[in-house]
């Protein structure tokens, strides 16, 4: 049996601001096993980010707040951590990608100087020996004359190249799990391409698990061996990529595949998904889809859905399954 | 019916950017280098047509919309404008123009001004352009327009800041409409959106196209929704276009090396379909003193010597199709 | 449609140009919002108590007066606090209570005439400069450069002197004094709002107002100036307290307010004289100059701290 490295029990996450409560993040439960991909899905607003940025404790508090939930990174909570126990995992066993390379990365600092010094801090190598490691990341990451760029400054770098850097960096210590927030979101199609290519590369190669965040369907579909689609705080549908995209079960997943404009033929309307996501600060009752919904019956007014196993692996949050259910 | 004709021509448009350097530089001898944005394009729009723009950034196809509407002076080139020179038109002339060819931007978070209400954004256009007069007679008219963009009645005294990205969008829509435009221009209007308001903001394109006869020059490196809205398609490169055409013909046969590589490097949203993969090397090529030759060379796979010191023209290679290679 | 859309349809349709009534209302609208806001910073909440109460003192001082402030009484000066005279009497005679408030009501209608004309000028040279660029622009900042390498106090010295010089009385000696201190605070607002001016340039909506054929003019002055608004009035808060410091001062050095007018900072520099025998009659203007300074900065510093985060949450 495969080995969990990350499961999350009922994570909730709370933002206290001055207009009221946001529950960014309700009753999400996954787990990622060594060796595999998971996409997380949804488009803004449906808290994938906040899901990663707790994961990984990045959740300012105040404002933000955990009231319930376990994250479990290789059997232990993290939740529970103290703030030295969570400085040595990030980094070392849980890296991070994020979306802006300009903005993650220090302006004033080298490359050699940033990687070298999660190096030195994490590892506790020697300039000279991280100044090595470096040249050895800048190649696997496939920066060609990894010398000379190693005393570049980031702006010298173009986007494609600058999310290799934070790639090098995030591999530097070798963790066992990567997180990966919408990485290829502000790039061009055709550095996306290679930039995928590189993550699944390093994934397979170093026998790592990945958590990748994104809103694009299409790199799910080829990056990832499991799915999750989140929508307004929830998982709304779990399960093997291949099954998901064949054989969506719930509603939105289905909307959103019919949303999507196909590269081959060409349907002359598309079938949106009607109306616009509901306003976090006054969530409707019941399903939170339950008001753009074809399907909406009474009781998607009055309860929550929870997922529930629709075939082996499957999972949907919908209430259109409950019939058959005594 | 739509009269048949060429809206909009545009012949070797080009537009260069001197990029000055700091004193140090100066000092040191290093030349002024040329930005290269814009580098002498040839495309033409039917009257009722969509053409797609497509190309990743720092193509230059953003820089092209801000060209044909004089946003920005172009360098050399000529745009004919219903059979007229734009860039010869008085400025009575141009503010005509204006009415004519309308734009929607990018970011609906600042394309509408956030201290303006509604009514204010969606009647300016009207009130510079003289097409009503009274209050009332606005009023009614931006009621109008709010209601085909299909946006509640309620939201005409509200402030953008109230409303999400795709209903801004609309409302930028709404902006364009309100002058009743031949040609409007978006500049990658959905690829600030949710797929899912993408999906419905497209739909309403396509709707305001039948319903207006409009004829749309759009802009996108999103090349699903370029071929989902597009009749045909325009491929650009650094500054150049490589290959045009209709789009069922292009997507299904690409001929130019760059466009078979964009297709073959997006990710579709089905498994059974290929990985993305790139089939060009190297990083994108800089429009920053350019070398001669054509844009793709160091990358492509059909190199050969020509390519190095001629630029290759876009020629007519039949079926309304032009591509601009040597080796084909 | 529904009826109840047609309704409104018609209601929206049917109301009549706003013109004062309906600006009116979304004027008081907006005024109770920023009252909403404000409570939201403590801190700008006790600046505006308290100029709410120092305002009230100077529209109403005709009538909360007891005594003529330049009226001298020689058989009852330096007089401690009393039934009679609320502050006591200063070394003429004078009531310091009566005194205090037409001199404060002078003081803040000269700071409010000052700032308000630095504003007037400012904001349009500074807008326009930003959004034509170029050479006018250069130029302009060069002016405005130099304005600012000018040691302010010299600048008041020597207008106020230039006054004097050429015995200007009474209403024009005040509006000499305006227009130093309005013309001292220009280039502060011109560089803010070309700054401001600057960076509202880039953004699409611009770019959208051009294509629309609006002109230059209209785009800068009735489309990007709404947006810029907020951090000049945080400025031009502040700057009030600062212009009241620097007519008492002025006064303080003999410069300003010719006597008998009252005016704290001559107020303060006559009871010098008389510091050990009775110090009060130094502490009620001093007093007044802090308090009055204290409020403009507080209101401006919470105001600053309510228009930020507003601003991000847009």
């Amino acid at each position: 049996m495969a080995e969990t490295v990350l499961q999350l029990d009922d994570l909730t996450v709370r933002f206290h601001l001055r207009r009221g409560d946001l529950t960014a993040v309700d009753g999400v439960s996954f787990a990622i096993e060594r060796g595999q991909t998971f996409g997380l899905v949804g488009e803004s607003g449906s808290g994938k980010s906040v899901t990663a940025k707790a994961i990984m404790r990045l959740i300012p508090d105040p404002p933000g707040e955990i009231p319930r939930g376990r994250v479990l990174f290789e059997g232990s909570n993290i939740l529970d951590k103290s703030d030295a126990e969570m400085r040595a995992l990030r980094g070392r066993r849980i890296a991070m990608v994020f979306q802006e390379p300009m903005s993650a990365l220090n302006p004033v600092f080298t490359v050699c100087d940033q990687i070298s010094d999660a190096l030195r801090t994490n590892l506790g190598l020697s300039k000279a020996e991280a100044r090595e490691r470096v040249i050895e990341l800048l190649s696997l990451v496939g920066i060609p004359s990894p010398q000379k760029r190693l005393d570049s400054y980031v702006h010298e770098f173009s986007g494609g190249m600058r999310q290799r850097v934070m790639l090098a960096m995030a591999l530097s210590c070798n963790p066992s799990f990567l997180i990966a927030d919408e990485p290829t979101t502000a790039l061009d199609v055709t550095i996306q391409a290679t930039i995928l290519e590189l993550i699944t590369g390093m994934i397979e190669r170093l026998g790592m698990s990945l958590l990748f965040i994104t809103h694009n369907l299409g790199v799910v579909a080829h990056a990832c061996d499991r799915v999750g689609v989140m929508y307004a705080s929830h998982i709304v549908e779990l399960g093997d990529k291949r099954e998901i995209f064949a054989n969506p079960q719930h509603p939105y997943t289905v909307g959103l595949l019919n949303s999507i404009p196909r590269l081959d033929g060409q349907a002359k309307y598309l079938t949106p998904i009607a109306g616009s996501v509901c306003n976090m600060m006054e969530p409707p009752s019941g399903c939170k889809f339950h008001p753009r919904c074809a399907h909406a019956m009474d009781v998607c007014r009055r309860e929550i859905p929870r997922l529930k196993e629709i075939a082996p692996g499957h999972l949907a949050a919908c209430h259109l399954h409950d019939r058959g259910t005594a | 019916m739509t009269a048949n004709g060429t809206l909009l021509s545009v012949k070797g448009l080009t537009k260069h950017f001197t990029l000055h350097g700091d004193i140090y530089s100066k000092l040191a001898g290093e030349k002024t280098q040329v930005l290269k944005a814009v580098d002498g394009i040839d495309f033409h729009i039917q009257r009722g047509e969509t053409l797609g723009l497509v190309g990743e950034s720092g193509c230059g196809k953003s820089t092209t919309a801000r060209l044909v509407t004089r946003l920005i002076e172009p360098t050399a080139g000529e745009v004919t404008l219903k059979g007229e020179d734009l860039l010869a038109f008085s400025r009575g002339r141009m503010k005509e123009a204006r009415k004519e060819v309308q734009l929607v931007f990018q970011d609906p978070y600042s394309s509408l001004n956030p201290r303006k209400t509604i009514m204010h954004i969606l009647s300016r256009p009207m009130e510079i352009h003289g097409l009503a007069r009274s209050w009332a007679e606005k009023r009614e008219r931006v009621l109008e327009l709010l209601r085909r963009v299909g946006l509640g009645i309620e939201h005409i005294d509200r402030y953008p800041h109230e409303f999400s990205g795709g209903q801004r969008q609309r409302i930028a829509i709404a902006r364009a409409l309100s002058v009743d435009p031949e040609l409007v221009i978006g500049d990658e209007p959905v690829s600030a959106l949710d797929v899912s308001i993408q999906a419905q903001i497209l739909n309403l394109f396509r709707e305001l196209q039948k319903e207006f006869g409009l004829t749309y020059l759009f802009i996108a490196h999103d090349l699903s929704v370029i071929r989902h809205i597009s009749d045909r398609v325009a491929v650009m490169y650094v500054g150049k276009i490589v290959e045009t055409g209709p789009a069922a013909a292009l997507f299904d046969k690409p001929l130019h090396p760059y466009t078979k590589a964009l297709l073959a490097a997006v990710p579709e949203a089905d498994p059974a379909k290929p990985a993305p993969r790139l089939t060009l090397q190297g990083e994108v090529s800089t429009p920053i003193d350019p070398p001669p030759g054509c844009r793709l060379c160091g990358r492509c796979p059909r190199e050969s010597t020509v390519c190095a010191e001629i630029a290759p023209p876009l020629v007519d290679v039949g079926d309304g199709r032009q591509v601009a290679c040597h080796n084909l | 449609m529904t009826e109840i859309q047609a309704d409104k349809l018609a209601e929206l349709a049917g109301a009549r140009a706003p013109a004062l009534s309906g600006r009116l209302m979304r004027w008081r609208t907006a005024l109770g919002n920023a009252w909403h806001e404000l409570r939201k910073s403590r801190t700008a909440s006790i600046g505006a108590v308290m100029l709410v109460l120092l305002f009230g003192a100077c529209i109403a001082t005709p009538w909360i007066t007891t005594y003529d402030p330049i009226k001298q009484n020689y058989r009852e000066r330096l007089q401690p606090p009393s039934e009679k005279h609320l502050l006591g009497t200063d070394r003429m005679g004078r009531d310091i209570y009566s005194r205090l408030l037409w001199g404060g009501r002078r003081l803040v209608t000269i700071a409010l005439l000052a700032v308000t004309f630095g504003l007037c000028i400012g904001i349009p040279y500074g807008v326009l400069s930003g959004y034509f660029g170029g050479k006018v622009d250069t130029v302009a900042m060069r002016f405005v450069d130099g304005l600012l390498a000018f040691p302010g106090l010299l600048l008041y010295l020597l207008i106020v002197t230039l006054a004097r010089e050429w015995k200007m009385e009474g209403i024009y000696n005040d509006m000499v004094l305006i227009f130093a201190l309005g013309f001292a605070f220009t280039p502060e607002v011109a560089r803010l709002s070309r700054g401001s001016v600057l960076v509202e340039k880039q953004k699409e909506y611009v770019e959208a107002s051009r294509a629309i054929g609006d002109g230059s003019l209209a785009i800068a002055l009735r489309q990007i100036l709404p947006n810029i608004v907020s951090p000049l009035i945080v400025n031009a808060t502040v700057r009030l307290g600062y212009v009241i410091l620097i007519v008492a001062a002025l006064s303080f050095l003999g410069l300003g307010t010719p006597p008998p007018t009252p005016d704290w900072g001559s107020d303060l520099a006559a009871a010098r004289d008389y510091m050990e025998t009775a110090p009060l009659i130094a502490a009620f203007p001093g007093l007044a100059i802090c308090y009055t300074v204290l409020a403009f900065n507080l209101f401006g510093d919470g105001l600053r701290d309510i228009l930020d985060p507003r601003l991000a949450e847009r």
